[in-house]
């Protein structure tokens, strides 16, 4: 028997006061819905700019009649895009149809551009999801390693890495990839879709700036983690080195390196794809965007513009609420 | 972390003056690499046509995928020529200047844009201030580059035009900064105080805003020129940036990337410039960066001496009094802070001892040194500060640095001061208390967690199994001390090491604490070494007192003697300073001055400067120990029996 069940139970003191009793209604879906709102002004800036873009500030029309056109050749493109209207029927129609998720006919392809997006946009996803996944798996470990003895040699060598990572232009680190181990070693396929072997050169370009920025702030994180008093008490515990870092401050640590990973997976998803997969020829809907801004095909950018808004949207949304659960103490407002 | 009290200096040897940007920059030889870069680029950028060795446009069908000169090329194209013929080297530079013009105005323009719609926001507040916030975040929240895709395909890829689209898309960080910065300066006293007596707010922001956002605006511009000089480059990749004949760096890959097998140059070249730019801003602003955290540069540099110092810490070799009676005997501690302007003593010499279940209470002012010794004793003193010397026994026993990993926590407990920050916020209460027991005792959790509840039921938190699983901030600092106080004596400790456990709290909530940890340390037995700044609670709990000053030991007795029969001239004057109720002389006496700053060189006795009975022998020689039946103290000039 030990000596502290000797001393028995303390007479409760009068405890000070705890937090209020949780507040009365939904706090939870008022929150989703508060981050609902703000996802739509997203999507509605999106739509506006679109919109401003492709019919105010520009012509379509005469890119796509050309140079040669008469005046009604180009009367008759502007007429079946609808461009003859006043700007304020276009408008209600353009804000109709993207309602109904329709985005009409690519005049490139002459298909539905749904139909396009629904085929490509899956390519994008595994290729993001596949960048971001390495990213995320070399980056917090390398930024870990560095925070634990800053300063020294490795967290030199490592905050090198992670610089060189993120220093390097994504368009040119690929073709590099393709001279050298594609081209020069043969080991790899040099672009297209295909096997397992064919996302490992797309996903380590789009993913090694992602790499670096996720090391750089997990290291800096944990760097002030570890010298912050509640780890200083956790050592005072006994407690060993790696189960201080790992159950006690990497726990900390997650809260700002989440809200890193959520923001590279927009930027790769809305940025870095359309560079990467063109430099690989990897059929997502970024090599597609590209393809259809060449050739004006308005339809189609702006349904993909559209789309991937709506993904990002989603996706932050998701960030949200994950992030709420690693850190419960942020504020349902 | 209570070592940030700042450390003492009995005798400060002064390193270096205060170092400026230019020696830290030097001395940051990462950092340095990259100025070095972004000048030469400067250089490039301004006096480009002067420096090409060719003309950048000028094409030459003779020299088509000439080789550069270390590849078997001539010296005409020393780093080759492309498909077209034109000099690889002129075509860098010229990319150089192009770069660095889109770059530089961009960051201008969003830099500009931003601070001034930051201003608005927070100056104006109100529906303004939620329009323009709003629109940032939404910008925020979708910061694709197909946004700038869509406007420069469809409006056209003119300089001006990409230098306009990529403004809008940088202008939020600066907002977002100068406007948080406006709130935060709307709310301090002194401005608040400046606009009641009718000082214009636009004057006031002027003058005290704009100094303090100088350097944080720097290093985000500094980061925006690296974004901005890769999304030039990657737009003119695409073919939807700077148009041929113009010299880009993406354009001069893209162009040259279809004749990859055939000729490397033409596309290395450029991406190794590009490269290297944006490397060289991303290590200048990463110096930036650390330049504004102190604390950090002060670690950074610590380890980097220690790496030359010889070793420190416990020495067993030749420990004194093996085998006695006490709990702890500390011999020698020496505790010295490495920091970039000089090594600060904070604790010189100090010895003591505690027997089992006594009660023994340091005191001192701020930065005395006491809760420096503290976390000495648990060898939790980190850099820039480090254990010198120090010989320790445990029951008798000399105590090696691996021993005392194994006391740390187990058979030495400790409590802090601030509970607000002691726990860790993500870790539901209860799991930080049966850590302890899951560590030291082998325990599995679950009964580490129902050991726990009693342990909480035992230090007085109601409703304690319900609690188990609440995080930090859903308690009162009342109750997370208590937590605290669990989770130091959940492994039954010989000793309990409480650094000021009643400062952070409220004086009602100060007495209970006292009041509990007093009960628990006489019904457990354990030894309790209470360091305090507050004397009554020193007369009320404790068996034996040491009084630090300056970082030594300069006086202990056992409680009642002390309080009755002070020597030290220090704990004379201190006791003066008490209040006590049955007094009324009038106004409290204070010690006079201050004590002894980090920089104060004092080889002498460190209270002499505010002693009234100083004289030379104070001031220049440290006074030695006089033991006696009372106990011992370190004064030139005790106070003798009255």
């Amino acid at each position: 028997m030990s000596v502290i069940d000797q001393v028995g139970t303390e007479p409760a003191a009068p405890a000070p006061p705890g937090r209020p009793a949780a507040k009365r209604g939904h706090p939870f879906g008022r929150y989703v819905l508060r981050r609902l709102g703000s996802g739509v002004l997203v999507i509605v800036l999106v739509a506006v700019t679109v919109f401003v873009v492709t019919r105010v500030a520009s012509d379509p029309a005469r890119t796509l009649a050309g140079p040669e056109a008469t005046q009604e050749q180009y009367e008759a493109v502007r007429a079946s895009l609808g461009l003859d209207q006043p700007l304020l029927t276009q408008f209600v129609d353009y804000v109709r149809d993207l309602a109904a998720l329709d985005f009409g006919i690519s005049y490139w392809q002459n298909v539905p551009v749904s139909g396009l997006i629904a085929t490509f946009l899956p390519n994008t996803v595994l290729l993001v999801v596949v960048a971001i996944l390495f990213a995320v798996l070399a980056g917090i470990p390398l930024g870990i390693a560095a925070a634990l003895r800053p300063g020294s040699n490795a967290d030199q060598a490592t905050a090198a890495f992670a610089l060189l990572g993120l220093s390097l232009p994504q368009f040119w680190l690929g073709a590099m990839l393709i001279l050298l181990f594609a081209v020069t070693l043969g080991w790899l396929p040099t672009s297209g879709q295909g096997g397992i072997e064919h996302i490992i050169l797309p996903a380590i370009t789009l993913g090694l700036p992602s790499m670096g920025r996720i090391a750089q702030i997990t290291r800096t994180t944990m760097i002030d983690e570890l010298a912050s008093q509640h780890i200083l008490v956790a050592r005072a515990k006994g407690l060993g080195g790696g189960y201080v870092v790992f159950r006690h401050a990497l726990r900390n640590v997650m809260v700002p390196v989440t809200t890193i990973i959520s923001f590279e997976t927009v930027y790769a998803l809305a940025g870095y794809s359309v560079i990467v997969e063109t430099v690989f020829a990897w059929p997502g809907v970024g090599a597609l965007a590209i393809q259809a801004i060449q050739r004006q095909d308005l339809t189609l950018v702006q349904g993909i513009v559209f789309v991937i808004a709506v993904v990002v949207v989603l996706w932050n949304l998701l960030t949200d609420l994950v992030y709420r659960a690693i850190d419960p103490r942020i504020e349902l407002r | 972390m209570t070592a940030t009290e700042s450390p003492v200096a009995t005798t400060a040897v002064p390193r270096r003056p205060a170092t400026g940007w230019w020696r830290s920059l030097r001395q940051d030889r990462m950092a340095f690499g990259g100025a070095v870069i972004l000048g030469v680029l400067a250089v490039l950028a301004i006096f480009g046509p002067l420096l090409e060795p060719d003309d950048p446009n000028a094409t030459d069908l003779f020299a088509r995928y000439a080789p550069p000169v270390f590849a078997g090329g001539t010296w005409e194209h020393v780093l080759g020529a492309d498909g077209l013929g034109r000099d690889v080297l002129s075509r860098v530079v010229a990319g150089a200047q192009m770069t660095l013009f889109i770059g530089v105005s961009v960051v201008i323009i969003s830099g500009v844009v931003g601070v001034a719609l930051g201003l608005l926001a927070g100056y104006h507040g109100g529906w303004v201030d939620t329009v323009i916030m709003r629109v940032a975040d939404a910008q925020l929240a979708f910061p694709g580059l197909l946004l700038v895709l869509l406007v420069v395909a469809f409006v056209g890829p003119s300089v001006g035009v990409i230098i306009g689209v990529l403004s809008l898309y940088g202008w939020m960080i600066h907002a977002r900064l100068v406007r948080s910065m406006v709130l935060q300066l709307r709310q301090t006293p002194a401005v608040q105080s400046a606009e009641l007596v009718g000082c214009p707010l636009p004057r006031i922001l002027v003058r005290h805003l704009l100094p303090n956002l100088y350097a944080p605006l720097l290093a985000q511009a500094i980061l925006e020129l690296a974004r901005v000089v890769l999304a030039e480059a990657s737009l003119s990749y695409l073919g939807l940036g700077l148009q041929p004949p113009h010299a880009s760096w993406g354009l001069m890959i893209a162009e040259n990337q279809g004749a990859v097998r055939q000729a490397w140059w033409p596309i290395v070249f450029p991406g190794v410039a590009l490269a290297l730019t944006v490397l060289a801003v991303n290590l200048v602003a990463n110096w930036l960066r650390v330049q504004t955290d102190p604390q950090q540069r002060e670690r950074r540099f610590a380890r980097r001496l220690f790496r030359t110092l010889p070793a420190a810490g416990l020495s067993t070799t030749s420990t004194v009094r093996v085998g006695g009676k006490n709990l702890l005997e500390v011999e020698d501690l020496d505790v010295r802070f490495h920091t970039m302007t000089g090594e600060v003593d904070a604790v010189r010499h100090a010895s003591f001892s505690i027997a089992p279940g006594e009660t023994v209470a340091i005191v001192g002012e701020s930065g005395s040194g006491k809760s420096t010794t503290g976390l000495a004793l648990m060898d939790l003193i980190g850099p820039p500060g480090r254990v010198e010397h120090a010989r320790m026994t445990w029951r008798g026993e000399p105590l090696t640095a691996e021993r005392l990993r194994t006391l740390r926590g187990n058979e030495i407990g400790m409590v802090f001061q601030d509970p607000m920050t002691s726990l860790n916020p993500l870790v539901p209460i209860g799991r930080q208390v049966a850590e302890v027991l899951v560590k030291h005792k082998g325990m599995p959790m679950k009964d580490a967690l129902d050991r726990a509840a009693e342990l909480f039921a035992m230090v007085g938190i109601p409703s304690p199994r319900e609690r188990l699983r609440q995080l930090p901030h859903e308690l009162s600092g009342g109750l997370r001390q208590r937590v605290l106080i669990a989770a130091a004596l959940a492994p039954e400790p010989a000793l309990l090491i409480a650094d000021e456990p009643t400062t952070a709290l409220d004086a009602t909530i100060q007495a209970q604490i006292l009041d509990l940890v007093t009960d628990l340390q006489e019904r457990l037995g354990v030894a309790l070494l209470l360091i305090t700044h507050d004397l009554g609670v020193v007369a009320r709990i404790s068996d034996r007192v040491i009084v630090m000053y300056g970082g030594r030991i300069v006086e202990e007795a056992g409680t009642f003697d002390l309080f009755a029969r002070p020597r030290h001239r220090y704990t004379e004057a201190l006791l003066r300073a008490v209040p006590r109720l049955e007094d009324h002389r009038g106004r409290l006496p204070t010690i006079p001055g201050y004590p002894p700053g980090r920089r104060d060189v004092l080889p002498g006795c460190a209270f002499a400067p505010r002693c009234a009975h100083a004289t030379e022998t104070c001031r220049t020689d440290v006074p030695e120990t006089t033991t006696d039946a009372l106990g011992r103290f370190a004064c030139w000039h005790p106070r003798e029996e009255q």
